[in-house]
């Protein structure tokens, strides 16, 4: 059985904060065995497109090794962001 | 060299460096609490100025420095935001260039361009043009 990690998204993705969630992310998959993330979004109210290039580089990576990202309780304003820039194409949301 | 800044009540003069946009974005934070805006619609706003500072910021004055103006008017009915964006740096207009393709698969998908499809979607107009040698981009959002 292969554990789901979850990783609670901060309040904004912006300029200054999309780092400290990559480094998270990052960290919650750098053993191979985390292989399965969960990306709690309950708190997120802003999200740019350096927070759209981070969950685009863990869900690429988690894709070649066979993982899987999920984005939970997205708020509306951010699903639209992600429908208008078409990534909600792209990521899987539960 | 010293870059001055003008900060009075309509607009604010910074260099065109990400070290500013948290100023720009308090800027316009403080007038949009002016606006009968909902939340989520002011957050919206703030996204896209991150967005289009972020790119003059970026892209206007290539390996040079410059400087941008952001202006932000709220009409007197409050029910309006406009937001202005003027630089010297060199002529572009982001509304000519294609968008990215938002339906590219996960491969191919690219982030550049994401900050003015935000904008033409999210916003209710947007304007650019190119006059007396800056680029003028203008957004507005009506608030509910």
């Amino acid at each position: 059985m292969e554990e789901k990690k979850t990783v609670e998204a901060m309040e904004r993705i912006d300029a200054s904060h999309a780092p400290v969630l990559e480094e998270m992310l990052l960290k919650a998959v750098e053993e191979p065995e985390n292989n399965h993330i969960i990306i709690d979004m309950e708190h997120t109210v802003y999200i740019c497109s350096v927070g759209l290039r981070v969950l685009l580089t863990i869900q690429k990576k988690l894709r070649r090794r066979g993982g899987t990202m999920v984005i939970k309780n997205v708020k509306p304003q951010i699903m639209e962001i992600f429908d208008v820039t078409g990534f909600s194409g792209i990521l899987t949301f539960e | 060299m010293d870059i001055e800044k003008k900060r009075n009540q309509e607009s604010i003069t910074v260099e065109a460096a990400m070290e500013h946009l948290e100023e720009v974005l308090h800027f316009v934070r403080r007038k949009l609490k002016k606006t009968e805006g909902r939340m989520q619609d002011r957050l919206v706003v703030e996204i896209i100025v991150e967005e289009l500072f972020t790119n003059i910021a970026s892209y206007a004055y290539g390996e040079n420095t410059g400087r941008v103006t952001v202006e932000c008017r709220i009409s007197q009915e409050a029910s309006e935001v406009m937001v202005v964006f003027t630089d010297r740096g060199m002529p572009y207009n982001p509304l000519e260039h294609e968008d990215p393709d938002t339906r590219a698969s996960i491969e191919e998908r690219e982030i550049g361009g994401c900050g003015i499809l935000m904008a033409k979607k999210m916003m209710d107009d947007v304007q650019y043009e190119f006059r007396d040698g800056k680029n003028i981009l203008t957004i507005r959002k009506y608030m509910e």
